[in-house]
Order: C-alpha cells, then structure tokens, then sequence
C-alpha cells in the first residue's frame, strides 16, 4: 500500500507539471482527489486495514494528500499568473469601452432636481398647482388691485372661457405665486413649500419663452422674519452657486409682499468686483452682482385672502426663473433662450 | 423703468462728500438699484431702475431724497434741499382761458398763459436732456421735458395762437376718432381716451400721453400755454398701450403720479420760461383740484416692527429713518404714529408698509441669516411620491438612452385632434402657440420633424395636459409620454420599456389587440381591467405610447417587497424550437406551456424567425433534484399538446 502511495504521489506530481491550463488541473484534482478520485478511493481502503499498519499508514496517506493539494494549488497560482501575465500583453487600454445606453435629461429638469433637492434639506416639500388658473389665485388672492398692468391682455394669457363669477377670468399662470395660495388654502401655518412649475406670459424673444419654469418658496408660521428669509437664501445660494458666493437682498416692489426685496448674487466671472483681472468691466454683471428674482414678506392682504390673520402669522415667499438661476450657475451663455424648448437634438445632447 | 440722471443735477439738491460709488452702492442697497454708473468726460451719468410704485423717484428731485436718506441711513454725511419758487407776477388779471374738466378723468389742471421769446436752449439743459434720452428741439419744449425729467411730472405746452378758442373741454374720446400727434402720426382712437378739444370740437391734446401737431409748438410760436395735467392712470395705460404710443410722459402718468406735484412742476417750468424765455405771465395761474390728495396716519407698533425684521430695532433710528423720507410722526408708548408724505400716500397704508421704510433704512445686507425654526412636519411617503417617481422613471429612461425633450403646452391649431375642443387662449403670441394640449403624442412627433436628418431617435417627455371642461378649470394630469423611431421603432420595443417601468413599480401590465386607427395600430395598455394608456405603431419604424403617470403612480405603484426562498435544488433547462401559425399569440403558448406541468418553473419566448418560435424553458422541483428522466415526459406533453392545440412541429 505503501507503494501504491507513492507511485500515485509522482503519477500525479507529474500531471500536475504537465497541466498547461486550468482546466487539465482542474481534471487531475478530480482524478486524485475527487469523490471517486484515486487517493479518495485508496483511503477509503485505510479502516480496512489491521490496527498497527492503520497508523504509519494513514500519516504517509496525509503527507501525500498534502503534497499533492499543495502542488496542485501553487500550480494553479503560477497558471492563473501566466494567464494573467499573457492577458496584460493583449490588453489595450485605449480600446472603446463596450458602453452601456446613456440618454439626457432637459436642462430644465436637471436644475428643478437639484433646485428642489436644496429645499427639501430645510424642510420645504415640494408641490405643484394649476397651470390653468383663475384670475383671483393669480392676481386678486395676491393683492393685485384691478387695474395692474398684470392682468392687462399684452402681459398673461386668457383662456377663452366665460369668467368665473367669484373667481374671475381664466388665465395661464404667469408666476408660481398662485400656488401660494393653493397651499395655504390647502394646509394650515405652519407652511413650508416649494411649488416648482410650468409658467407663461406673452413674450418671445432671444431671452425670453412663451412658456418657462419658476420656484416658489413659502414659509408661514408664528414670528416669521426677514432674518429668517435671509436664513433660507443664504443656504440656497451657498447650496446652488458655492460656498465662495454672497448675496444680498435690496428693496423692490411687488403686490404681494410687502416689504418686497430683489435678490442678487455676486458675480462668479469677477467676484463681485464688477472688474476683470484686466481692468475691463464685467460684461456678465451689474457692477459686481447678478439680479436672481424677487422675494419679500408675505403681503398681510394676501393672508388675509385665505383667512390667515396677518397679526398671528407672517411669512416669506420668493419666486425666481428655472431658467434664468441655471443660466447664471452655469455660465451658459444661449444666444438665444428658446434654444431651451427648441428640441434640437443636437443641443440635448450636449447635456 | 430705468432713467438716467447726471452726477451734477442730483448735487443741485444733495449736498454730500459721498463719491459716485458711495452713492451706486448705498442707494442700490436700501432705495433704488443702480444699473449703471458712466463716467463722461465732465459728468457721471447713473442709471436708475425705478419700480412702478416709486413714480415720486422718476424725477431728479424726488430721487435726491431718497439719495440723501440713504447715505444718512449708511452714515454718510448727506443733506437735502429744496428750492423755494417765488408766486409770480402777472401782467393782466382777465381771465379768457376757461377750461371745462372731467374729474373722473383728470386729477388737476395747472395751467399758465405766457408770453414767450424764443432763445438757444443752454448748454446744461441740452446735455441733461440729451442723457436722459431726450432730444433737444427748442426752448419751449425743451423746458417741458426738463421740468418733467427734474420735477418728475409731465408737462406740455400748447401754441397759445394755435388754439381756436379759449375754452378747452376735458372729454373721453369716441371709438374711430382720428388724430394726429405732433410726431405727425394718424391715429384712430379705441374710445375712453382722455382728450381735450376747442369750443369747435376740434380735438387739441391727447393728455397725458402725446400732443397734437395742431397745437404743438414751433420756432415761430411766441404765446405759450403751459400745461400741467394729473390724469388718471388706468385711461392713460390704456391709451398708451392701445395705440402702441410709449412716450416718457405716458410711462409716467400711468403710475399715478403725486398731483401735488403738479403745482410744483409748474412753478419751475414758469422759472424756466422766466429765465431762457423771457417769459411773461398773461394771466392768473389756473389751478383746477377738486379733490386733493387725502393724507391717512398709519400705526406701528414696536413689536411688530421687531417682529417683521427679525431683530431688536432701536426706536430712535427709527424715527430718524422715517424723517429723512419726508415722513412725519409720534412716538407713542408701544409704536409709532406716522404721517406719509403726500407722494408716498397709496404706497403706505399699512404697518408693514412703515416697517418696509424703517428696514430698509437700517439695510437688509446688514441682517443675520437665521434658519425658520421647525415645528410640525407633515408626514411623508415616498411610495405615494408623483415627484419620487418622476425621478426614477427619467433617470430608467435616461439610462436606458433616451433623451428628454420640453415641448410648449401649447399647440397649433394642427396639432388639435379634430372635433375635440379645448381650451384656447384668447390672445396668443403665435400661430403655433394657441390650444392647450390634451395629448404629448403629437409634440412628440413635431419633434422628430425638427430633428429629421437624425436615422434614430429616442425621446420622451413628462408634462401636463389639460382635458377640456366647458366652464371651469381642467382637471390637468401628468403624462408620459415615449417615442422611438428607426432602429428601435418597434412595438417590442416600447413594449419592453414600458415593462420594465412598469416591473420596477411593483406593477403588471396587461395587453389587449390592437385596433386599426387610420393608419396607425393603437395598442391599448392595461393594468388589471383598466386601461392607463396607448401604444401607437406607425409604418416605417415609428411607435409612440402615452401613459397617464398619475394614475399610474397614485393608484398602482408601490414599494412593498416579497421574499420567496430560492429552491435548493438545481434547475435543468432547455429550449424548444416549433414551428406554429404566426396568428397564435405567443402569450397563449407560453401559458399553454406552463400549465402542463408543475415542474415548470419558467417559460420564456427567446427569438422569433419567420414561423419558428424557440422558447427556453427552466424545470425545478422544491424537494428534489430533477434528472433527464424526469423531464423526457414532460417535454413530450409539452410537444403534443402544442401539436394539438397549434399544430405546433418541432424543428
């Protein structure tokens, strides 16, 4: 038996040094080792044996089976290297990768994305509301007096339907502030929303489109204040445009807040200098600073509309371009903004 | 409104060591934004954005208060002066001029008669009118223009000999009148314009907004009527607007201007014609106010004040603030009780409007940022998320290689469905820009249009559509819409994607027969019994879907998950290849398939070539393993039955 141990041990030592792939070693494990396998089959006969040759017997019967498991597995280690070592030879880098599909998403989504992801940090939940609107959420609700500009023909879209007996004409929402008051019919104080929506008023031109996109924040709750509406733009702008940024709000008018404020952000092309490196002027900015949107504390008539008693509660409200935010983050420079609904496929692409 | 004032004008009424940039950076901050600052060779020109409701700061003189307060609020020593006019003398006290007025249409009538001789217009006029974009003509006018650039109220000056008669009658115009404007331009009037007219009905001014070329002044005039009216505003935009005629006087009155200041603007037009026209007055100065400005106090009280900005406001700033901008007040215990000056009455009616002042005074830049505090929020679920699973659906898509387009919500009268209606704007900007949609498909398509020498295109879009409802609003609903075209403009195509979206929802869909539409196949695509959407299959490689994602998402997408342990035992497969009609629907003989026997864990139809069908099958049994002896039975039940029920050969 002895014998037999050992003229298997260099049978399969041999093979083992003839096996040129993995496969062949793989067949000579199976040989010796498997379940019906030659070293299997003859230790299967040990207990067979008497007592004392069981003994010396079964350690030399170990000794081979750690041999040859051992041979097999560094064998097994210098052909994997040898494959790999052959593969580097083959393998070109700069080959084409085999690519997976890879689309677009419009500009516009990308930023609504982002946009409504910064919101969301500070606990303002998006909505979204009607973009076929009555006169009296659009304009009326948001302290528009009757005959503002606004509501003139040359400046919204009418629908041609009969007016509403209460809530007035049919409209296309030129702003997302109808929204405000949707959601605060809809929910009682504390409020905190962002309504992100389809917009439209009746001007084409290369920085204008008939249809675009605005962001409308609303916070109502007991003390609400403009440190607080500062609070919300300064995470927005550090958020959106980087933490190296400023900005800073200044008095503005409009109907439904009150006071009222216009948001810039410092220029990113010459921070905030209104001066290039050359001495030029910024062309990008105003001296320094790029106008963003409007924002202001919630007007006490526009509480009042929706039955919030403005001594009780206050709150802030901003609403700024989709379009124009990006722009301006991204230093994209459209030649001509109906480009952005234009559909060319080429200009998709490129985002 | 933006206008342009010259350096040296405004430091005719402010006093102060602040240098341009002081001035640009500190009115921007707490008044007026400045767009511009232009240095010229002898002068610096700013340029002011002025908000519709801050008309009192369309004049150099209402603009240099505001300057004063806001260097002062920056602490920067500033003062503001006013000129005194003197009342003047009159040569005779008859009175011929009889003006007839409409007070629903104009305000105030300040009117003077003067003689006048015509000299060079000065240099410092000239240049300052020139900068605020006003060309200089002669003397007469050019003092008109000036006083209403300085003073900010319009003016006009008629020649006094060019009037028929001396009663002017104030009148709303009929529909169809024609005039002509000192620009030499026809115009036929829309009706309820504010015009003037002579005792013969001859029409003399449209006020407010443009004199006539009968009336209007030239080189030879030497008897002026210098004319200073407060219209009403909403006549006055209507007017401009309607006939397209845009003059600064109109943007101006339009915005309801103080008409207290229509007296002032006279006496400095009369100093004027004094000083460059030797003018002489004819007769009294004609003041028609039937109905002076009515001043209201407003209370605040300090808490609200503090409240509103945010931090403890001291009162005595505040005070100080309100005074530089011509308020008046008394400090009570709790608040303040403040009086608006007459140019600032429709603008400050409320607290927040006083607190809007004091805070703007003390500089919004000057602030803390403070987050709102939280309190309550409204519990949420993302299952039941439209927004959530907007997000995921693109990015599948956009991973999946298609691309995202944004078309208009409007559409051309050609791509309305015939005899649908919809809504319709009343004044749309365009042709192609005038129903509100009720469908994506055929934007879809426009699109491809536009991108016609592309060989492939994969495009869908999200937007709203709006099912028409006579009378009331539209219950607007979110679609999907897909379109694949060239290589991948199959229905399998858009099936699989659909399947797939569908799939990771936690939903199954079902398919119907399609119905021949035209020349399109219109697949309906169902979940359970309801339909949520169609497939249309066009010739030439072209299919569309539309899927109504609201309710998809609201009623059927879900996120619940389900373990099912995985079997220990292996599974054996195998594909058959049969030959059957292409008329039998693979669904029926995959499930045919399946039923014939438990050990069939899966069927699936791997390639499809002319009529024969290869469906790989997987057999796995929960208890055992399985061996060829177990499946040769099975394979042979499958086999017949297809011969049986399809006449099915195997291949």
């Amino acid at each position: 038996m002895q014998e037999q141990l050992m003229q298997l041990k260099n049978d399969c030592l041999s093979l083992i040094i003839d096996a040129d792939d993995s496969k062949t070693l793989e067949q000579v494990y199976l040989q010796f080792l498997g379940r019906s396998g030659k070293l299997t089959t003859l230790l299967k006969e040990l207990p067979k044996l008497p007592l004392e040759e069981r003994g010396p017997l079964g350690r030399v019967a170990n000794e081979v089976k750690t041999i040859i498991t051992d041979a097999i597995a560094q064998k097994q280690k210098s052909l994997q290297s040898s494959h790999i070592t052959k593969q580097k030879s083959l393998l070109d880098v700069t080959d084409p990768g085999i690519k997976p599909p890879l689309g677009h998403l419009h500009l516009v989504t990308q930023a609504i994305d982002e946009i409504s992801a910064i919101f969301e940090k500070i606990g303002l939940s998006r909505v979204r509301y009607p973009e076929i609107e009555w006169d009296w959420y659009a304009f009326t609700a948001l302290n528009f007096p009757e005959d503002h500009p606004a509501r003139d023909d040359w400046e919204t879209f009418f629908m041609e339907e009969e007016a509403h007996k209460t809530y007035g004409r049919m409209i296309l929402t030129p702003h997302t502030s109808s929204g405000q008051i949707r959601e605060m019919q809809r929910i009682k104080p504390p409020v905190r929303m962002i309504n992100i929506a389809k917009t439209y008023r009746r001007q084409s031109d290369t920085r204008h489109t008939q249809m675009f996109h605005q962001f409308e924040g609303l916070v109502v709750d007991k003390g609400i204040s403009i440190t607080h509406l500062r609070g919300v733009l300064n995470h927005f702008m550090k958020s959106f445009y980087g933490e190296d940024r400023n900005f800073r709000i200044r008095p503005y008018h409009f109907q439904f807040t009150e006071p009222s404020f216009e948001v810039d952000v410092d220029c990113g092309v010459c921070h905030g200098t209104g001066k290039l490196t050359n001495g030029d002027t910024c062309r990008v900015c105003k001296g320094g600073w790029m106008e963003l949107g409007g924002a202001g504390m919630v007007h006490p008539n526009v509480l009042k509309s929706v039955g919030i008693d403005p001594n009780e509660y206050s709150g802030f409200a901003f609403g700024w371009g989709v379009e124009r935010c990006m722009m301006m983050k991204e230093g994209l420079e459209l030649n001509d903004l109906r480009l952005m609904y234009g559909n060319s496929l080429e200009f998709l692409e490129q985002f | 409104m933006d206008i342009r004032i010259l350096d040296s004008h405004i430091r005719e009424f402010v006093t102060t060591d602040a240098t341009p940039e002081d001035i640009a950076r500190e009115v921007s901050l707490r008044s007026a934004s400045v767009e511009k600052v232009e240095y010229l060779t002898e002068d610096i020109a700013y340029e002011f954005e002025i908000t519709s409701n801050r008309v009192d700061m369309m004049g150099v003189r209402g603009l240099s208060k505001e300057i004063a307060a806001s260097l002062t609020g920056a602490n920067i020593h500033a003062t503001y002066h006013e000129e005194k006019f003197k009342t003047p003398e009159t040569v005779t006290h008859t009175k011929h001029l009889k003006i007839v007025n409409d007070p629903t249409l104009v305000r105030r009538i300040c009117a003077v008669e003067l003689e006048v001789t015509q000299k060079e217009t000065p240099e410092f006029m000239k240049k300052r009118l020139e900068e605020a974009n006003i060309r200089p003509l002669n003397i007469l006018i050019d003092i008109t223009n000036y006083v209403m650039l300085e003073i900010g109220h319009p003016t006009h000056a008629f020649d006094f000999d060019q009037l028929n008669t001396h009663t002017m009658t104030i009148r709303p115009s009929k529909k169809g009148e024609k005039i002509m404007t000192l620009d030499d331009k026809e115009h036929t009037l829309h009706g309820g314009d504010i015009m003037i007219e002579d005792a013969t009905g001859r029409i003399i001014d449209l006020a407010g907004v443009m004199g006539l070329a009968n009336s209007a002044i030239t080189d030879e005039t030497t008897r002026v009527l210098f004319f200073v009216d407060n219209n009403d505003p909403t006549h006055i935009r209507k007017t401009s607007m309607g006939l397209g005629i845009r003059t600064d006087a109109a943007v101006i009155n339009e915005k309801d201007v103080d008409p207290e200041l229509a007296m002032t603007a006279l006496l400095r037009g009369l100093e004027l014609y004094e000083k460059y026209a030797q003018a002489k007055v004819v007769e009294e100065i004609i003041d028609i106010y039937p109905h002076p400005v009515k001043i209201k106090e407003v209370s605040v009280s300090f808490e609200k004040i503090n409240t509103l900005i945010g931090i403890d406001v001291d009162g005595k700033k505040a005070v100080a603030c309100l005074k530089l901008l011509g308020f008046d007040m008394e400090t009570t215990d709790t608040g303040l009780l403040v009086t608006p000056p007459s140019w600032r009455v429709d603008d400050i009616t409320m607290d927040a409007d006083v607190v809007e002042e004091i805070a703007r005074m003390i500089g919004y830049h000057t602030l803390p940022n403070v987050l709102p505090p939280y309190t309550t929020a409204a519990s949420y679920h993302q299952a039941k998320d439209l927004f959530y699973w907007e997000r995921r659906v693109r990015d599948a898509l956009k991973f999946w290689g298609l691309t995202e387009v944004y078309t208009y919500s409007m559409v051309s009268k050609e791509l309305k469905e015939e005899g649908k209606e919809y809504y319709q704007l009343s004044n749309p900007l365009d042709e192609q820009h005038v129903f509100m949609r009720q469908s994506l498909t055929p934007s879809l398509l426009e699109v491809t249009h536009l991108n016609k020498g592309r060989k492939d295109i994969t495009i869908f879009e999200l937007a709203k559509v709006y099912p028409y409802r006579k009378g009331t609003l539209p219950e607007e609903r979110e679609l999907l819409g897909i379109l694949l075209h060239g290589k991948f403009g199959k229905f399998t195509h858009m099936k699989g994607v659909l399947e797939q979206l569908a799939l990771d929802m936690g939903i199954v869909l079902n398919w119907q027969t399609p119905t021949q539409r035209e020349n399109i196949l219109v697949v309906p695509v169902s979940i359970e019994k309801e339909v949520i959407g169609e497939i249309h299959v066009y010739p030439h490689e072209l299919v569309t879907a539309e899927i109504n994602f609201e309710l998809l998402v609201g009623k059927y997408a879900h996120m619940k998950k389900r373990y099912t342990e995985a079997s220990k035992f292996p599974g054996l497969e195998e594909d058959i290849t049969v030959v059957i009609d292409d008329a039998v629907p693979t669904g029926n003989i995959v499930s045919d398939i399946k039923r014939q026997s438990d050990l069939i864990k899966e069927v699936s139809m791997t390639s499809r070539y002319n009529s024969s069908r290869t469906f790989h099958i997987v057999y796995q049994s929960d208890t055992r393993n399985l061996t060829t002896d177990d499946i040769t039975p099975v394979r042979e039940k499958i086999l017949s039955h297809l011969k049986k029920a399809f006449e099915g050969e195997v291949k």
